[in-house]
């Protein structure tokens, strides 16, 4: 009878018998490669691995895929809880959704125009430079809140190429973005309209280097591939594209592909290693055999899992201590006459208060009928302190008082904060100051049987493309070893 | 890189990777590749262009594929000594290229990867 995957595991019993393996083994299954998340990088790292014949499973903590990309099937208007934009050179993203025929189109991520609400009152973005409530100085006063980060990024930017941001000597920008804002001569009120809208905790507590790097990426996809005669953030959401069924679909469609490697519901407990293969055991008690294993979950989900030998030196310490963003979501659907008509002013809203930006969604097919708001940091888990519903009225209330326009127009239809979100409890990473220096090398190499993915072992791309090159990469790390 | 794959057979019922398909250097490289590009004869350009038969020729030639304009007047060609710095590191050979890579550092897998795409040739 020929050997293969299915017919070891039926016969495990007559194989043990065969071979003497100890009595823990009887019940293992026995594969090539354990891949620990079911996320893009994790799935990524399957399929490459799968191409070549490899055996592989992909244990998954959840009983869905995709982590970060969760598109909110059950809610009217399909809300996307993650990610949701694909970029011009999404190169792989791009390729799975051609191989496995996930449908897109142009434009994502289009939300309507924002007004401003500094200490609770309104301004336009027309009146921003003018304004008393802008407290930002000389040429600062023409940037708008949301742009004043990437204003100084861009007319400071050191990176030619994204990679730059690897190199020995970018290191000294792995320092408090404060710090680096400083030097370039942002003022006081110009950090602080940054530190209100940044998604990293605040700007003592993110790495000026990894900003730089985003920063360096999205622009290089604009100098690209962009309509340089549009304001970059419209410019940027053109040359974007979105899943047309909703971004779950495409970790959803590379996992049928890789059909029954799939192992749902599968958190992991422990992970031992030694010279002869990797042992991964799941909490339910079922065992996973292997040569080789891809850990593509979250770090700080990571810390959750019994590893031995322990992981020490720098890969120890990248995984007990890089944190992840924060960044609580409640969606509305809009009702009744159009606010934004009746007080004639933008749709949307950015405020330097509890909750930071007040999104109204541009459907696909010019719809408004989707408002999101979100709050992000400490902001995000102070209001995370409040359960769904009443958090949900909270908000509500909350924008029902800057914008009284929108009292009574709003229905709260979804409430997500990915702090809460089981097996995840974070969104993306944050590097904080010295981190990259510390052990981002670390995290891109293998340790002995055990190698990293996942959006946090960026190299060249962001987001979504971080992920699913982050998964190639792991891939390719064992297919040279073998 | 510090894999030790040694002993693994005394614990699994049958070789490690026994169903992996046997790889040369080359085309283990190529699997950073191929995202990006395709290498049969014919198959269609995806972000990056198809490169059937690429050793040896102008670059910015293929037809249907949109270059960018540096790419497309750089006057390079693609014999083995300028892929081999290109593959290192885009940006050394052109200014204003699309080829988002990371590039490949050490010297024999480049090499590998060379030779792979010279065998995919007429």
């Amino acid at each position: 009878m020929t050997l293969n995957r299915r017919t070891m595991i039926k016969s495990a019993a007559t194989v043990a018998v065969a071979t003497a393996l100890p009595k823990a083994a009887m019940a293992a299954e026995i594969h090539d490669v354990v891949v620990v998340g079911g996320g893009l990088a994790g799935l990524n790292a399957a399929l490459n691995l799968a191409d070549t014949g490899a055996r592989v499973v992909v244990l998954e903590a959840a009983s869905r895929v995709g982590g970060r990309c969760f598109t909110a099937d059950s809610v009217d208007g399909r809300p996307e809880y993650g990610a949701s934009q694909i970029g011009a050179s999404y190169a792989r993203v791009l390729d799975v959704c051609r191989r496995f025929d996930v449908a897109l189109a142009p434009g994502a991520n289009i939300n309507a125009p924002m007004c401003y609400v500094l200490d609770g009152k309104i301004v336009t973005g027309k009146a921003w430079a003018s304004s008393a409530l802008n407290k930002t100085v000389g040429a600062e006063r023409e940037v708008l809140p949301q742009a004043m980060s990437g204003y100084f990024l861009r007319k400071n930017g050191h990176f030619s190429e994204p990679q730059d941001w690897l190199a020995a000597d970018a290191r000294k920008l792995d320092i408090p973005y404060r710090q680096w804002l400083q030097s370039v001569g942002a003022s006081p009120a110009a950090i602080a309209l940054i530190n209100s809208g940044l998604v990293d905790p605040d700007v003592d507590r993110v790495s000026a280097l990894a900003l730089m790097h985003e920063h360096a990426y999205a622009l290089s996809e604009m100098d690209s591939f962009g309509d340089k005669t549009l304001d970059r953030f419209e410019a940027y959401s053109r040359i974007s594209q979105h899943v047309v069924k909703g971004t779950s679909r495409v970790p959803e469609a590379m996992a049928a592909h890789l059909g029954d490697a799939m192992r749902m519901n599968s958190p992991v407990r422990a992970i031992d290693m030694n010279n002869t293969g990797v042992t991964v055991t799941c909490t339910d008690g079922r065992v996973f055999k292997a040569g080789h294993v891809v850990m593509a979950i979250p770090f700080q989900s990571m810390r959750k899992i019994a590893i031995t030998p322990a992981l020490d030196g720098d890969i120890g310490k990248a995984v007990s201590s890089l944190s992840y963003q924060r960044q609580s979501q409640v969606f509305f659907h809009i009702k009744g006459t159009p606010y934004w008509e009746e007080d004639g002013l933008d749709a949307s809203f950015w405020s330097d208060g509890p909750i930071t930006l007040v999104r109204q969604q541009i459907g696909y097919q010019g719809e408004r009928e989707l408002v999101t708001t979100l709050a992000f940091g400490d902001k995000a888990t102070n209001l995370d302190g409040l359960p769904p519903l009443e958090r949900a009225e909270w908000v509500m209330a909350h924008i029902s008082t800057l914008r009284p326009s929108m009292k009574g127009k709003l229905e709260p239809i979804a409430v997500q904060s990915w702090e809460e979100q089981p097996f995840v409890n974070g969104c993306r990473h944050s590097y904080m100051p010295g981190q990259i220096t510390a052990f981002h090398e670390a995290m891109t190499v293998p340790h002995g049987r055990m190698v990293f993915a996942g959006e946090q072992v960026r190299r060249l791309a962001i987001g979504m493309e971080a992920a699913m090159e982050s998964g190639e990469a792991a891939a390719v790390q064992i297919i040279e070893a073998v | 890189m510090k894999i030790i794959m040694f002993g693994v057979a005394a614990f699994l019922a049958m070789p490690a990777f026994a169903q992996m398909r046997t790889m040369s250097p080359g085309e283990k490289a190529w699997v950073q590749c191929r995202a990006c590009h395709t290498l049969e004869k014919a198959a269609g350009h995806k972000i990056g262009p198809n490169l059937y038969g690429i050793v040896g020729q102008a670059a910015g030639t293929r037809a249907g594929f949109t270059y960018s304009p540096a790419l497309k007047s750089s006057g390079l060609t693609w014999d083995r000594a300028t892929l081999d710095r290109w593959i290192e590191k885009p940006s050394a050979v052109l200014k204003g290229h699309r080829m988002v890579f990371i590039g490949i550092a050490d010297k024999d897998r480049r090499t590998a990867l060379i030779d792979f795409l010279a065998s995919k040739a007429p």
